[in-house]
């Protein structure tokens, strides 16, 4: 496992869900989305609550989504 | 070995967070309210928490409200939390009044019931409340548990679920809540009935995140998410000493210097928490303004410390208006561990390297050089007139 926390370029699906995203202009499409949930984030410092996904995508990977709809890799599952 | 999480609520640790800052009054009604509904309460047992903010003022009149802001600092919180932090491998506080604890591994084989009415009785001592508190094998099922304060086994656990009744939160929306309803599913037992096909045909993906839910099906770990320690240092002023509430400050930033010091750390982040004089009943009003600011380096002289925090007083600051001063310091970390910290964190080092920049501008062109920086727009206005002051007495002194 490998906690990236980069900032991606996503495009989404018509259920709103990750269709591609790149990495250091590295792209990937998303061939499932296999889990989803919401963290809390760091509340002691303002900061709003974070959507998750984990897709596989030529590996499995965890993307997160701030209030904002900022994405992010968070950790690739190798 | 089979997963086990502990979900606890924390009813009144804001009361008791108020009764610690001296906003209400110990043994009487306290309610603190966010976003003008009801977070936590104290002493009056016929209200409830969400409860709309107005409607709670008018069945509970005598009440003392505090606003969950004014709370910030409190020795309270980390008083229960670090009671908590013991008893698993990970806590996750989702508020400073609930969370989730792995406890995986770290029950004991007997008496786990003893235990956990132990850990109640301590966090009792500190809320003066009892706090919900549930066991399951996943943050789903443990979460509907700690209202009943039902301690699952995992072959227990499935049977429990599909008796509760469906609410909405963060993975169940209202709308779901609603076409379920519709379709007569009210109990997760329920929805477990439907086929996924059909639930995804409903909901897509969601539709089959809620089929694996309503299976006792919830992989969600446990983060160990918790705030970095900081420090508190509060002073009340009496109305005779208003006069004199520069050398309290004085002595706050002296107090937290010395504690930092003692241990071996620094600060990152430093918050000015001013309380007015407004209140009745010699209670305070919980009228506060709350000033942060972040810093790019941690520090632990009083000297620097003084700066920064004499830095964030607002410009039309009224001495007598002032009751308490309260400073905190956060983001604390040991000074050998900084540089670790540093290249792990790419916007911590950002500000490192910032802050580098202005210490170099600040020793070739003094305070005129920070003027150029944007990152102190915050305090431009502040700033500024300094710089005019500092003309002013260069113009005067040529004279």
């Amino acid at each position: 496992m490998r906690r990236l926390g980069l900032e991606a370029a996503v495009q989404l699906n018509r259920e709103g869900l990750p269709a591609t995203f790149s990495v250091n202009d590295h792209p990937r499409r998303v061939l499932q989305v296999l889990e989803q949930w919401t963290e809390t984030g760091k509340w002691w410092d303002g900061e709003g609550p974070r959507a998750f996904v984990r897709v596989e995508a030529g590996g499995l990977f965890d993307l997160s989504r701030d209030e904002n709809g900022a994405w992010r890799v968070e950790v690739a599952w190798d | 070995m089979a997963r086990a999480i502990l979900h606890l609520e924390l009813p009144g640790i804001h009361a008791a967070a108020a009764v610690e800052l001296g906003l209400a009054r110990a043994g009487e009604a306290v309610i603190v309210q966010r976003d003008q509904r009801v977070l936590d309460l104290a002493g009056v047992p016929w209200l409830t928490r969400g409860q709309p903010l107005r409607q709670a003022q008018r069945l509970a009149p005598e009440a003392t409200i505090v606003p969950v802001g004014a709370l910030s600092g409190a020795e309270t919180y980390r008083a229960v939390w670090d009671t908590i932090l013991p008893l698993g491998v990970a806590a996750e506080p989702t508020a400073w009044h609930a969370g989730y604890v792995d406890v995986s591994g770290c029950l004991p084989r007997r008496g786990v019931k003893l235990h956990l009415a132990a850990l109640s009785k301590q966090i009792e001592a500190h809320t003066g409340q009892p706090p919900a508190r549930g066991v399951a094998q996943n943050k789903l099922i443990a979460r509907h548990a700690s209202p009943l304060g039902r301690l699952l086994a995992p072959d227990e656990a499935l049977g429990f679920l599909h008796g509760r009744a469906l609410r909405p939160d963060s993975t169940l929306r209202r709308e779901m809540i609603g076409t379920l309803d519709e379709l007569g599913c009210h109990r997760w037992g329920d929805v477990a009935q439907v086929p996924e096909p059909r639930l995804h045909a409903l909901f897509g993906l969601r539709g089959t995140l809620l089929h694996r839910w309503s299976q006792g099906l919830d992989p969600r770990p446990v983060r160990p998410l918790y705030p970095p320690p900081s420090e508190t240092a509060r002073a009340l002023l009496e109305p005779e000493e208003a006069a004199a509430w520069l050398e309290r400050v004085e002595q706050l930033v002296q107090t937290l210097s010395g504690r930092l010091r003692r241990r071996g750390e620094q600060a990152t982040e430093v918050v000015l928490v001013l309380g007015l004089r407004q209140g009745r009943d010699g209670l305070r009003s919980g009228s506060f303004q709350t000033f942060k600011r972040k810093l790019a380096r941690g520090i632990d002289q009083a000297a620097r410390l003084r700066e920064v925090v004499l830095g964030l007083l607002p410009m039309d600051l009224d001495p007598l208006d002032l009751d308490e001063v309260r400073v905190t310091l956060r983001g604390l970390r040991l000074r050998g561990a900084l540089q670790a910290v540093l290249f792990v964190d790419e916007a911590e080092e950002r500000r490192h390297l910032l802050d580098g920049a202005l210490a170099r501008i600040r020793a070739k062109w003094g305070l005129n050089g920070l003027g150029w920086v944007p990152e102190i727009v915050a305090s431009r206005q502040r700033l500024a007139e300094s710089i005019w002051q500092l003309e002013d007495d260069d113009a005067a002194a040529w004279a």
